[in-house]
């Protein structure tokens, strides 16, 4: 990997931690008005503060998503790449890599007619905001667009190397508070 | 079913993150039934679409700025302040911090990980065997999603249609036993192979700390009189203790500076990310199994042979040992819940003492090799063999049994709460 090409995966990165970032403190903010307002403001209130919180921490969740593909840190069962002697670990990850881009792909692709044909129709939310829904849905081909991009290069990367199969993994890869 | 069963199973063996093993298992039999995947694609962002399931990444994110912020740090030193004196005093320690950390995170692998990142080198630092030090806080670790909040359960509840606060009020007690089962195992085994003892702080001290860890104690506080006081609901609960650890974290434990505010937000919703995808293509899932027919078929079969409860709870937890084996813990609970929930009640089992029942299970699960989640965060946090962490956890994952056993045939340790609280 060059110098430039690895200032511009790490400007990349930032882009994406600092619109997230926004986007994750404006959902705390809406949804501390919420509250505040229903028992400090109740004329101040909004109605659909809880729908624009669902809109921001999706749009922010499928964002954020693809650094989890660049850091190697989607939840994933390790213990074969962990026994099989490493040549057979590296095409292991080669077959993932490739199932992955394909996946994200199809997912950005039909993700994309389900946001064309919300706009076609016209489709709105149900309350007070009549949010255009193809805005939320959006969310989906723009996490599955970057998801494949960050696939892509990881290919590219264990493919290219003669040998090894993308690890050592990170320090800290598994660093996931997690639902468990 | 059978291309799904051998699809899933493949893909997992290869190492596939679960998320992409579970969105090509339900695009192939979408496909295979001939229907248009662009269906999938809404499936996906439709079952994302909802206010209660954003209870989990808030909650994550809370967990975030309780790590990084400081709040951990000053829980384990409220709990050293108090334990000082009795043997294996740290190990101890592990297990207090790890119940009152439970008590405002709703994961596993986050209260491992916070409490693990400070006590295992405090632990090998004075002498502990890296293999206890490891073991102590991976098991203790697990009871962050008995002991509410807890995301499990919050799951639980959106997929069976129970009360969230209902759930969380069983968890409690069941949380609770496991907490002192563990602490009278380190007390013995600290005896027992001569762990260093810490010094008795001076009153004063403990007073002082005790008062430096009130405004972390806030965090639950909110939660807790939030949610039972009936001012909020679960989600803005989740929102408000994101908030209050925020605040707490930035004016008076000063963890992170403020101008990491956005990345620390960034960072926790990235782990959020992770089980988010995880959730959606689960519920994806659980969406086709539920249109396959398959609950009924199993409710029809059990009955049809005639299983007593007992027999039923005992086939499950079997079950759930095995899956939880293989699988991370929220794509069990939405994989095996949709065909599990309506047998509950033909077969007599209360579905919230089923829930503590399942999630006790996904703990076990979290803790037992080869693929507990707890176990390779300690690997990685403590840069330690996989066998050592293995050999620390074995103990504890007998006690955990045992405690399995007492939630599965004593439904009142998990009833009565709840029942005490909201009625029948």
């Amino acid at each position: 990997m060059t110098c430039k090409t690895a200032a511009m995966r790490k400007l990349w990165d930032r882009a994406e931690q600092a619109i997230v970032g926004v986007l994750g403190l404006a959902a705390l903010a809406i949804a501390l008005w919420q509250v505040l307002s229903r028992y400090v403001l109740p004329q101040q209130s909004i109605s659909y503060a809880e729908e624009v919180m669902v809109y921001l921490l999706i749009w922010a969740i499928m964002i954020v998503s693809s650094q989890l593909v660049s850091t190697d840190s989607h939840v994933r069962p390790d213990i074969v790449r962990n026994i099989v002697p490493p040549g057979a670990a590296r095409w292991l990850e080669i077959f993932n890599c490739a199932a992955a881009v394909a996946f994200c792909a199809a997912l950005t692709w039909y993700s994309w007619q389900v946001v064309e044909t919300a706009r076609v129709i016209d489709e709105q939310s149900s309350s007070d905001l009549q949010f255009p829904m193809w805005i939320y849905y959006e969310a989906l081909p723009a996490g599955g667009g970057l998801m494949s991009i960050r696939y892509v290069i990881r290919l590219i990367e264990i493919a290219g190397a003669a040998t090894g199969d993308g690890a050592p993994r990170q320090p800290g890869a598994h660093e996931l508070p997690g639902v468990d | 079913m059978a291309v799904f069963l051998t699809l899933f199973v493949g893909l997992l063996a290869a190492g596939m993150p679960v998320f992409l093993v579970l969105g090509i298992s339900v695009g192939v039999v979408f496909a295979a039934s001939g229907r248009p995947l662009v269906g999938v694609a809404q499936l996906l962002i439709n079952e994302l679409n909802s206010p209660a399931l954003m209870a989990l990444p808030l909650f994550v994110m809370a967990a975030t700025f309780m790590r990084f912020g400081g709040i951990a740090k000053a829980l384990v030193g409220l709990a050293a302040a108090w334990l000082g004196g009795l043997p294996g005093s740290l190990g101890l320690v592990t297990v207090v911090a790890c119940t009152l950390f439970a008590a405002i995170c709703g994961s596993s692998v986050a209260t491992a990980l916070a409490m693990g990142t400070i006590l295992i080198p405090a632990m090998l630092e004075r002498g502990y065997p890296l293999s206890f030090a490891l073991g102590v806080v991976g098991a203790s670790g697990t009871i962050g999603i008995v002991i509410p909040p807890s995301l499990p359960l919050i799951l639980y509840g959106i997929v069976s249609e129970q009360s969230v606060p209902r759930l969380f009020l069983a968890g409690i007690l069941p949380g609770l036993l496991q907490a002192a089962a563990f602490f009278v195992w380190v007390l013995y085994e600290a005896r027992r192979r001569k762990f260093p003892v810490e010094p008795v702080l001076p009153l004063m001290e403990r007073i002082r700390v005790t008062l430096a860890a009130l405004p972390a104690l806030l965090v639950p506080l909110v939660v807790m009189v939030g949610i039972y006081g009936g001012f909020v609901t679960v989600t803005e609960a989740a929102a408000l203790s994101a908030v209050a650890a925020l605040g707490v974290s930035l004016l008076f434990y000063r963890g992170f500076h403020w101008t990491q505010t956005l990345s620390v937000v960034a960072y926790g919703l990235r782990s959020a990310a992770s089980i988010m995808l995880i959730i959606a293509t689960a519920l994806a899932v659980g969406h086709w199994v539920t249109e396959s027919g398959a609950p009924a078929k199993l409710v029809e079969f059990l009955l049809g042979h005639q299983f007593l409860p007992w027999q039923f709870l005992l086939a499950i937890n079997l079950l759930l040992l095995v899956l939880g084996c293989f699988l991370e813990v929220t794509a069990t609970l939405l994989l095996v819940l949709p065909i599990l929930a309506p047998a509950l009640r033909p077969m007599g089992v209360d579905p919230v003492h089923f829930s503590i029942v399942f999630t006790h299970n996904m703990e076990i699960g979290l803790v037992h090799p080869p693929v507990g989640l707890n176990l390779f965060v300690l690997s990685s946090v403590a840069v330690a063999p996989m066998g050592a962490v293995i050999r620390g956890i074995l103990p504890f994952l007998v006690i955990l049994l045992l405690v399995l056993a007492v939630i599965t045939y004593v439904p009142e340790l998990t009833l009565w709460l709840p029942n005490a609280v909201f009625g029948r």
